[in-house]
């Protein structure tokens, strides 16, 4: 597990106050949308602010965030190539 | 038996397009939208358009030469003018309000002035010089400044569902003539932009960069607006003899639960198809009745999917002609119910039909919304529909006037209401009975209310994003409602709302500027956040509304549950009371208003119902609750006197200025009475009157009241409370409790 993954893993526990949960509770590929966490658009629109906020990325349409958010995996990817910070 | 019908006599209205129903008619003919680049908020989102009023808040403030304290608010100063013209129209002067009521909604109510200053407020907890700024901040203070510029109304309340409200102030008044409370009421509802609920909504990122475009496959958004509207609404018999002219009339109206989620609607449209059914089986009309629907088409897709489907399962498959009018308004959110009043009723009287303006792709191209505006239609019966978060659904439906008394089949004689049970939630504690021997605290202080155990009641899942407000909302109302015996009406009086989210969305602004915010915040930040979100966790449509106007909040939600369950309408309601202080606010309201008593906070729930517990041997009633705004002394001691009970429960707090309005009532109360003082224990908050509500009800009960609440004991036998409660003198609040007979 990547240091980025688990730091990732902190992050969405905390912004999306998911309190009971801990990193190694998130397996990296699986789902995040869907019957996994029971997130709604609500949390993928935290999960934009996260990725500003921490990363300096920034998504103007939420619809772009549906694949990017699929798992911690494919978030992790995404910030690799696209971090500003 | 026959009924008075319930008429329009008089209307006004402020918004986009210009100052008057004419204006707005006027857009819809000539296709004139409102809808433009901002120029009056002070906002850096100035890629997004809105519909703002066209005037800056100083020069309309002039105009209409209101005080300057009324001046500071945009909110108050669009509700007086809207106000001020509907009072004109229908020919009521501002020296014959004394029979009149006034009832308005709002969301922002103060928060564009709160924004202003809120930073340096928050450095200094409250305590400085702005401090007295922050007492205008809820909506019950809009209201009054709005009421204080007009005349003396004989009652004020504030509803605030978010985009429902004034939809739902509307139905209020006409349930209030209907049931033969009033015979005349004012009912709309004022709202302003504010760099709150923009930087809100575009957290949410459903703001559109262009004019919306409802009902069209492209459409990317909402425009913000803002505006008020008022509607002069009385029986016709009341009409008839004070010689007015009756312009349209209110035949029905629906409010219902989409219970889905804070921002979202439902896909299959629950809510918005209960309500306008709802509406229709109040006004007696099969939808083929319906010759235009003005539909709240916000310009979301899902807005657009979850309002079409619902009309697909109102109308069927072949829908009457409808139109969204937020192309020329934009969403007014908070007025926008009372707006499309205006709408509804000029459609009838002008014939004019307006257009779902910039249409060029429906999204449902065998029902497209009308095209372009039509006039010299015949228009009978206009449905209009405002949906709010939460899933906060109404339905009102406006006819064109005629001279027939409507069947009348509610039962004459009013059902007794009974208090079925009730929690609490204190400073004292949660839940159980510490309150009973609690000390009195001292004043200059602010105490929280003990935190619940939530576990059991809520799952991780739906508890995630609950603030404190919520979680004590939720304990409180669950130790008392489940699932399988859900109640038929969810009630909810709240002075401040989700203050604690508030203030940190005011934080997240202030830190990261008007960039994109925390959703979860301004979703949690509405007042109407609390009783939804109690429907969503319960599973429950029935009707569903919130209360904001100061200490009376209490007392106008338990008004609303005690008459549906009188006349008929319901068997049962929830009706709760919460209010979530925070340092700053408690800061503040110790600085403006040190005689106040301690500052708190509280959550109590009640379910009230048409049948008495059997398993009681002392069950209570509520006998009658009333709302009065500056009662004369005379007229207070009439109603004390009328109901003449065994113990009379006061505001008291032991300072001057407070208890100085409770003087005479004490120095006219029988010998033998009890006075009770809840304050002390309770502490000082907008709902807290709720707080003496569920100690009298215990005190009943038992037949004995506790000491640390005797301010001056009583003789003999305790059967019957009188809770009396003020908001600065202001406003009053009666609630009278007997032991059943």
């Amino acid at each position: 597990m990547s240091d980025l993954t688990t730091q990732l893993k902190q992050q969405i526990i905390e912004a999306l106050n998911l309190e009971d949960l801990t990193p190694a509770d998130i397996a990296d590929d699986a789902p995040l949308f869907g019957d996994g966490l029971g997130l709604d658009s609500i949390d993928a629109l935290e999960l934009i602010v996260l990725l500003e906020r921490q990363y300096g990325i920034r998504l103007t349409d939420p619809a772009e965030g549906k694949k990017i958010f699929a798992s911690v995996a494919t978030m992790a990817d995404y910030i690799k190539a696209n971090r500003t910070k | 038996m026959l009924k008075s019908p319930i008429v329009i006599t008089g209307y006004g209205i402020l918004s986009a397009p210009g100052r008057g129903a004419d204006a707005l008619t006027e857009a819809f003919k000539a296709n004139r939208s409102g809808i433009e680049p901002v120029r009056f908020l002070d906002t850096a989102l100035t890629h997004i358009k809105v519909g703002e009023v066209k005037q800056s808040t100083a020069s309309l403030a002039a105009e209409l030469g209101v005080s300057d304290q009324s001046a500071r608010l945009r909110t108050v100063v669009i509700g007086v003018a809207a106000l001020h013209d509907a009072l004109e129209m229908a020919s009521l002067p501002a020296d014959s309000l004394r029979d009149v009521d006034f009832i308005s909604g709002t969301t922002v109510g103060g928060m564009d002035n709160t924004e202003k200053f809120f930073n340096r407020l928050a450095a200094c907890e409250g305590k400085g010089s702005d401090a007295d700024q922050l007492a205008y901040n809820d909506c019950g203070a809009s209201t009054r400044l709005i009421a204080t510029e007009t005349g003396d109304f004989r009652s004020i309340s504030t509803i605030s569902t978010a985009c429902s409200s004034a939809a739902n102030a509307i139905a209020l008044a006409a349930e209030m003539i209907e049931s033969g409370r009033a015979e005349c009421v004012v009912a709309g509802g004022s709202e302003s932009l504010s760099k709150f609920h923009l930087n809100g909504f575009n957290s949410l990122m459903i703001l559109s960069a262009d004019r919306c475009r409802p009902f069209n496959a492209d459409r990317d958004g909402i425009n913000l607006g803002e505006g008020a509207a008022y509607l002069v609404m009385e029986s016709l018999d009341h009409a008839l003899a004070r010689g007015a002219t009756p312009l349209a009339t209110l035949s029905g109206w629906g409010n219902a639960c989409d219970a889905y989620h804070q921002t979202a609607s439902s896909p299959s449209g629950e809510g918005p198809a209960r309500s306008m059914k709802a509406a229709l089986k109040r006004a007696r009309l099969q939808p083929s009745d319906i010759n235009y629907i003005n539909a709240h088409g916000t310009g979301t897709e899902n807005n657009d999917s979850s309002e079409l489907a619902a009309m697909r399962a109102i109308f069927g498959s072949k829908l009457p002609c409808y139109s969204s009018t937020k192309p020329f308004t934009g969403h007014t959110t908070s007025s926008a119910g009372a707006i499309e009043a205006v709408v509804a009723i000029e459609a009838i009287r002008k014939g004019v039909i307006p257009a779902n303006l910039g249409l060029n792709n429906p999204v449902e191209p065998e029902n497209p919304p009308v095209e372009r505006t039509v006039e010299g239609a015949t228009i009978n019966h206009v449905l209009t529909n405002s949906f709010g978060f939460g899933g906060n659904d109404s339905t009102l439906i406006f006819s064109r006037f005629s001279n027939n008394h409507v069947a009348d089949d509610s039962s004459a004689a009013r059902r007794r209401v009974f208090v079925d049970r009730a929690s609490m939630i204190s400073c004292c504690g949660a839940m159980t009975d510490d309150w009973l021997s609690a000390s009195p605290q001292p004043s200059a202080e602010y105490k929280r209310a003990v935190e619940p155990d939530v576990k059991g009641l809520l799952s991780p899942g739906e508890a995630r994003r609950m603030s404190r407000i919520l979680k004590r909302a939720l304990a409180s109302s669950l130790s008392i409602v489940n699932k399988e015996s859900l109640p038929e009406a969810i009630i909810t009086a709240t002075g401040l709302g989700c203050m604690e989210n508030s203030e940190k969305f005011l934080n997240e602004l202030y830190t990261y500027g008007e960039e994109m915010l925390k959703p979860t915040l301004f979703m949690q930040s509405t007042h109407n956040t609390i009783g939804s979100q109690i429907a969503i966790t319960l599973g429950c449509h029935c009707y569903n509304t919130t209360y904001s106007h100061k200490s009376i909040s209490w007392e106008s939600a338990l008004a609303d549950a005690v008459n549906q369950i009188q006349t008929g309408q319901i068997n049962s309601a929830l009706v709760g009371a919460h209010d979530e202080t925070t340092p700053i606010t408690a800061g503040a309201s110790m600085t403006v208003n040190p005689d106040s008593g301690f500052i708190s906070e509280g959550s109590v729930a009640a379910l009230i119902s048409a049948t008495a517990d059997s398993s009681q041997c002392r069950p209570v009633e509520i006998v009658e609750v009333t709302t009065l705004y500056k009662p004369s002394a005379s007229e207070l001691h009439n109603i004390i006197s009328r109901w003449s009970p065994d113990g009379l429960m006061l505001g008291l707090t032991g300072h001057s200025d407070n208890d100085s309005h409770y003087k005479s009532i004490i120095d006219q109360s029988a010998s033998g009475a009890y006075i009770l003082a809840w304050k002390p224990m309770s502490g000082s908050h907008f709902a807290a009157s709720a707080q003496a509500f569920y100690a009298a009800c215990k005190f009943l009960q038992a037949g004995s009241v506790a000491e640390n609440y005797v301010w001056r004991n009583g003789t003999g036998p305790l059967n019957s409370i009188l809770i009396i409660n003020h908001a600065d003198g202001l406003e009053w609040g009666l609630t009278l409790l007997a032991v059943k007979e």
